[in-house]
């Protein structure tokens, strides 16, 4: 880094970020870099702090301690109505006694504003989140995905350098809801803002996010791409909350060039050895997806085998999803296609062997 | 008898029960109107005629209608003035957490809990200490500390239903706190500000032990009439009665056509639900 050039190329810097309510720690020392224009997605269980890390960068909470930058900016003194952010809430928070055209133009009203070029800007900005024709309706007359947009239109308008948004989908039903992560995807890259998006829900961070980042009690425990999310998560926590995948632990028996061997429960278990290995007698877990273990014989020696007895299936349309029983009383889940058919009673209760590859099964957890 | 004429003398009874709970309410003050412009000098029947000695009576004496003035002054002022206070206290209340907070909801709702009898002596043992006693100006300062209760309690029913979120929006929007109070919040709490206003009005034009306790020789109409009332039957009174009865009448009308639709616009109450 070389000084205040390379800090400008960030659009937003949390450093520390610390937020206590007596003896409850809502936030503590988060720290999260956000690029030029980037949609970053955070992620987390609810009571994580998510919502809370929210309203501090839009400035209606107070921090403990902790700096926020904006471009390089300190924000610590600047009040609400001058920062450079702008908070899409999750019900809206639409005004009531005004149509949808003096909602969007309510920020510009505040300021200076020739009245001609800025009824020009509220008829662009309807027409960006597709609005047209219903600028003289009532907040009461609009569906949920057209107050979602007059939200949208009203934040935007009054061109922050980073939209915040808090769950603004969940409002929504499931079909409009997978429409309108796409159009927030194109609006953001139209705009080439920075959207910071607040979501409990791991498809539509993964769908729209550059960059996710996973909170859980008031820590950052991962930050990256999903794809980095979903392949290697780098906490036990992590990878329980990225749905679909199974975890084992254990303690290090032998470290290896290629693999490590974790003795478990449910007998030994071989892992890849990362760039990093832990040592010998660390208790670890290994992750391993649910489409990455077969029901299959295909025994090579680069396999891990566990026995397991079948307890159920979920039919999900396109795959099964079946749930065993380990020896030592744990549930795993194996996702896979094969085997249409045969109805789940015939199978529960009878005994099976799992496979997984050694490349396929990742350590985390250790210091 | 069939499922639908049972329906139908359901109905028709019900019809029934309303004219007659109707008549019960409006029929004294339509004998008010009537007596107040026929001959006779006691209020009974038959009828003598059409007259308007009492009005000209009534003007001619002057002390009611002086008193309607005073009212008409003290009133509306102690109502706006009440309002004003309601409003700023039901503001803090809902907005800010503080010390003593419902100490001070008590504080304002105390007034309309203590009988007005006790509460008129007690002003006027104030007032006369102060040197306040006696005036016009003594019955609307009485009258403001009476009626903020009841603007209060409306206000602040209101402003309690505002989602929290609005007055964020504005401010995240570029707001200033005076700016988001102007244009979120007061137009929010209008209603209610409206009906606080009405509520507190009725309230000081009515009121009469406070008033006859600190007045002096500045009577408001109730305490006017009551002094008259005292004295002999007149029949003036029916007069001043029917000529309150259409100030209420216009004030009431005029809220409701003019005041209301300015603020609701086409739509009068579509928005006034909270959070849909």
């Amino acid at each position: 880094m070389q000084g205040g050039k390379a800090v400008a190329t960030k659009d937003l810097e949390l450093i520390g970020i610390t937020r206590r309510f007596g003896e409850f720690v809502a936030l503590d020392g988060i720290d999260l870099e956000v690029g030029q224009g980037e949609f970053v997605a955070i992620m987390g269980p609810s009571g994580c702090g998510k919502t809370t890390l929210l309203r501090i960068m839009a400035g209606l909470e107070s921090t403990t301690s902790g700096r926020m930058l904006v471009k390089g900016r300190d924000l610590a003194a600047v009040p609400i109505h001058r920062r450079p952010t702008r908070l899409v809430w999750q019900d809206y928070a639409l005004f009531p006694h005004l149509n949808v055209f003096d909602n969007i133009a309510f920020g510009p009203r505040l300021g200076p504003h020739v009245p001609s070029e800025l009824r020009k800007k509220v008829l662009e900005m309807a027409d960006l989140v597709s609005l047209e024709g219903l600028l003289d309706r009532r907040i009461s007359q609009l569906s949920g995905g057209q107050k979602q947009r007059v939200a949208l239109a009203r934040a935007i308008i009054t061109e922050p350098e980073i939209l915040l948004l808090d769950e603004p989908l969940s409002a929504l039903d499931a079909h409009l809801r997978i429409r309108m992560q796409g159009e927030l995807r194109r609006l953001q890259q139209a705009l080439g803002i920075s959207f910071i998006y607040v979501t409990h829900n791991q498809n539509e961070a993964f769908s729209m996010a550059d960059r996710v980042a996973v909170l859980n009690k008031g820590r950052v425990e991962q930050v990256g791409t999903p794809e980095a999310i979903y392949h290697h998560p780098s906490s036990r926590f992590v990878a329980q909350f990225v749905g679909m995948n199974n975890l084992f632990s254990g303690k290090v028996a032998t470290v290896s060039e290629h693999y490590t061997e974790i003795a478990s429960d449910n007998g030994p278990i071989r892992a890849v050895t990362g760039s990093k290995s832990p040592r010998i007698g660390e208790t670890v877990h290994v992750v391993v997806q649910a489409d990455k273990i077969k029901r299959a014989t295909a025994h090579t020696s680069n396999e891990n085998r566990i026995n397991a007895i079948l307890r159920g299936r979920e039919f999900a349309g396109s795959h099964n999803v079946y749930l065993f029983d380990l020896p030592n009383g744990n549930e795993i889940k194996i996702v896979s296609e094969d085997e249409p058919g045969s109805p789940p009673e015939k199978l529960s209760g009878s005994p099976s062997d799992l496979y997984f590859s050694v490349r396929d099964a990742f350590i985390i957890g250790f210091q | 008898m069939t499922e639908g004429g049972e329906r139908r003398a359901w109905i028709v009874a019900a019809r029934i029960w309303i004219g007659i709970f109707l008549v019960f309410l409006y029929l004294p003050i339509f004998m008010l109107i009537l007596f107040s412009m026929q001959k006779n000098q006691f209020a009974s029947f038959p009828l003598m005629g059409f007259s308007t000695e009492w009005y000209r009576k009534l003007f001619n004496d002057g002390t009611l209608i002086t008193a309607l003035g005073n009212s008409i002054l003290v009133s509306p002022a102690a109502a706006t003035v009440a309002t004003i206070i309601s409003f700023l206290a039901a503001y803090a209340i809902n907005r800010f957490e503080f010390r003593g907070r419902n100490l001070l909801t008590g504080i304002f709702i105390m007034p309309v809990l203590i009988p007005g009898l006790i509460l008129g002596v007690a002003c006027l043992g104030l007032l006369s200490r102060l040197h306040l006693n006696g005036e016009l100006y003594s019955v609307f300062l009485m009258h403001v500390l009476l009626t903020t209760a009841p603007a209060l309690a409306i206000i602040q029913l209101r402003l309690s239903q505002l989602p929290r979120s609005h007055e964020e929006a504005a401010w995240d929007l570029g707001a200033t706190e005076w700016q988001a109070l102007r244009r979120v919040v007061i137009p929010w709490a209008l209603p209610g500000i409206v009906g606080g206003w009405l509520l507190a009005f009725t309230f000081s034009f009515d009121e009469f032990l406070i008033a006859w306790f600190v007045a002096g020789f500045d009577q408001t109409l109730p305490v006017a009439i009551f002094s008259v009332l005292k004295a002999v039957v007149d029949p003036s009174l029916n007069a001043i009665g029917t000529i309150v009865f259409l100030i209420s009448g216009i004030v009431l009308v005029g809220v409701e056509m003019f005041v209301l639709p300015l603020v609701f616009g086409r739509e009068q109450g579509t928005d006034s639900n909270p959070g849909v």
